[in-house]
Order: C-alpha cells, then sequence, then structure tokens
C-alpha cells in the first residue's frame, strides 16, 4: 500500500514536470541542458536557454534554444508584424528568412519566423514570438542543424508546450 | 501609426530617452524606421548569436562559459539593434562610442573585447546628461595614462 502511494506520488511528480512552470517557463526538452544564466550574457531579465547535450554527429551544429522574456507589453500578432519583424530580424543577424507566418500555438498566436544562417545552408533558425491570452510575451528562438530531427522535435515540443 | 513611427524615429536619430522603445517601435511599422525594431526584433538575433555561441562549446553546460565570456555575439546583437536590454532603453550615444573607438586606436590598453564590453556597459547603464560626460572621463581616463 505504501509502495503504490509512492509510486502515485512520483508519477505526479513527473507530470507536473512535464507542464509549464507556474511562471510561464517552458520545461527543459529532452535531450537539452539548461545553459547557466551567467553564460546569457545580455538577454533581458527572465529570460533562460537550453542546449543540446550532444551533437548528432562530430560536423553537426548543436542545438540550442534561447528563450527571451518580452515582458507584458500586448503586441499585436498578425502578417504585417510578422513580415517586418522577419525583415528586421534578417538585417538583424544576417538569416536568411525563408518564411514569417502567424500560427495559433496551444499558448496563444504566434509570428514565426523561419530561416537559414548566412553562412551555412544545414544551420537552421526559427524565431517565434508568442503571445499568451495572458502573462508575458515570449521570443523564442530555436538553432538546429537541418539533420537533426531531435532538435526540431524538441523545439516543436516546447512551443506546443501549454 | 506612421506619425508616431517618425516621431519615434526621429527620437532615436536625436538620441533622446524615449522609454519602452523595444515594445512601442514594434507596434510603429513604416517611417523611418521601416521595420519594427527593438526589442522583439533584438531578442531573436540575440538569441541566434548566442545559439551560435552555444556551438562553440562542448555541449555540456559547464564548459560553456570557458568559450563564452559574457555572450559577446549577443552583446552585438543587442547593441547593433539600439536596445538596451537592462532598461529597454534606446541609447544613441555616437559621440562616446567615437570616443571610445579613438581611444583604441590611440592605442588602448584595452583587449578589442574589453573595449567592446566597456561601449557595451556605456551604452546600457549610462544615463544621459552630465552622466554621459563622468563615463566618457571614465572609459577615456585609463587610456590617458
Amino acid at each position: 500500500m505504501r509502495r503504490t502511494l509512492l509510486i502515485l506520488v512520483a508519477l505526479a511528480a513527473c507530470e507536473r514536470s512535464q507542464q509549464a512552470h507556474d511562471d510561464g517557463r517552458f520545461p527543459l526538452p529532452a535531450g537539452f541542458a539548461r545553459v547557466q544564466d551567467k553564460d546569457l550574457g545580455s538577454m533581458p531579465p527572465g529570460s533562460y536557454a537550453y542546449t543540446e547535450i550532444s551533437r548528432m554527429q562530430p560536423d553537426a551544429f548543436l542545438g540550442s534554444i534561447v528563450v527571451a522574456a518580452l515582458g507584458d507589453q500586448r503586441i499585436a500578432i498578425n502578417p504585417e508584424f510578422c513580415d517586418a519583424t522577419g525583415q528586421g530580424f534578417s538585417r538583424q543577424s544576417g538569416v536568411i528568412v525563408e518564411s514569417s507566418l502567424v500560427v495559433t500555438l496551444p499558448r496563444g498566436p504566434a509570428c514565426q519566423i523561419q530561416g537559414r544562417a548566412p553562412d551555412k545552408d544545414t544551420i537552421r533558425v526559427e524565431y517565434t514570438v508568442l503571445h499568451p491570452a495572458k502573462g508575458p510575451t515570449w521570443g523564442v528562438t530555436c538553432n538546429y542543424d537541418s539533420r537533426d530531427d531531435a532538435a526540431l522535435r524538441a523545439c516543436k515540443a516546447l512551443l506546443d508546450n501549454r | 501609426m506612421a506619425d508616431y513611427a517618425d516621431d519615434t524615429a526621429d527620437k532615436i536619430n536625436d538620441g533622446v530617452e524615449i522609454g519602452d522603445i523595444g515594445y512601442t517601435a514594434v507596434e510603429a511599422a513604416g517611417g523611418e524606421l521601416g521595420t519594427p525594431a527593438g526589442m522583439v526584433v533584438a531578442a531573436g538575433a540575440g538569441g541566434y548569436a548566442l545559439g551560435r555561441e552555444f556551438d562553440k562549446a562542448t555541449g555540456a553546460s559547464d564548459k560553456i562559459s570557458d568559450v563564452m565570456p559574457g555572450g559577446q555575439a549577443a552583446k552585438q546583437a543587442w547593441n547593433d539593434a539600439g536596445v538596451s536590454p537592462v532598461t529597454g532603453q534606446a541609447w544613441k550615444d555616437e559621440k562616446t562610442k567615437i570616443d571610445t573607438q579613438q581611444a583604441i586606436q590611440n592605442g588602448s590598453p584595452m583587449s578589442p573585447a574589453q573595449a567592446d564590453d566597456e561601449r557595451f556597459r556605456l551604452r546600457n547603464q549610462v544615463p544621459q546628461g552630465d552622466d554621459i560626460a563622468a563615463a566618457r572621463e571614465l572609459v577615456c581616463e585609463p587610456y590617458a595614462k
């Protein structure tokens, strides 16, 4: 009886760890590790990042997911905003933007910019501005190797989190 | 909206503090800005830059700090966007930047990375007005010695 109870408690804890934190933070995806805050450089307070624990193969780009806290201010997610954000992002980072779309994610409407690194076709980048119905707005940047299906799945799983 | 964007752009160009530029500019498409500048764009660019830096590491999180002191590339992305990640205020103190660059050309004791850190610190932490002069002194003093 006691053992059953312990197992139930453990299972409940596992389930909780898959859900978003109370502060809206996205949970750690499988195969990724949390980056120490001091290594985030100058990202806004409340931001955090995950990196892949190991490369899929020696010459592959190491995947990363950077979650930037963009504050509570309301942002209108629409095609114009997405296009303009994509253009700005491209200008700012050099990334070759391939698409910018309004999408609906479980947490709410989002603007998704997809592109590739200017110097290497196999490095993919996906930048999502996520505007939940309540809580802060997040800017999620997924960087991954085009051959790395696990990293892409991790990115999508994170964005699909409620 | 366009008037607001023009107004915002003018203020940025004049280097005037306008407060929450990151968010207001996002909504202000058009005008001299031409594109939403500020927090949203800088966050994505910063995240991409950071990702490239993470890639230099071995993959173990305790090794990242060995190759990524301060996240230089991310800092550059924020700097280029002209947005302070600390306060959300836009800074465009070109004179301070030029002073620093000149000091570097004149034989700065700082390494390029240190000088970059200093520029970043100035841009993001220094209040306007008289304090800029004080900060400039702080930056230029080491070169004078």
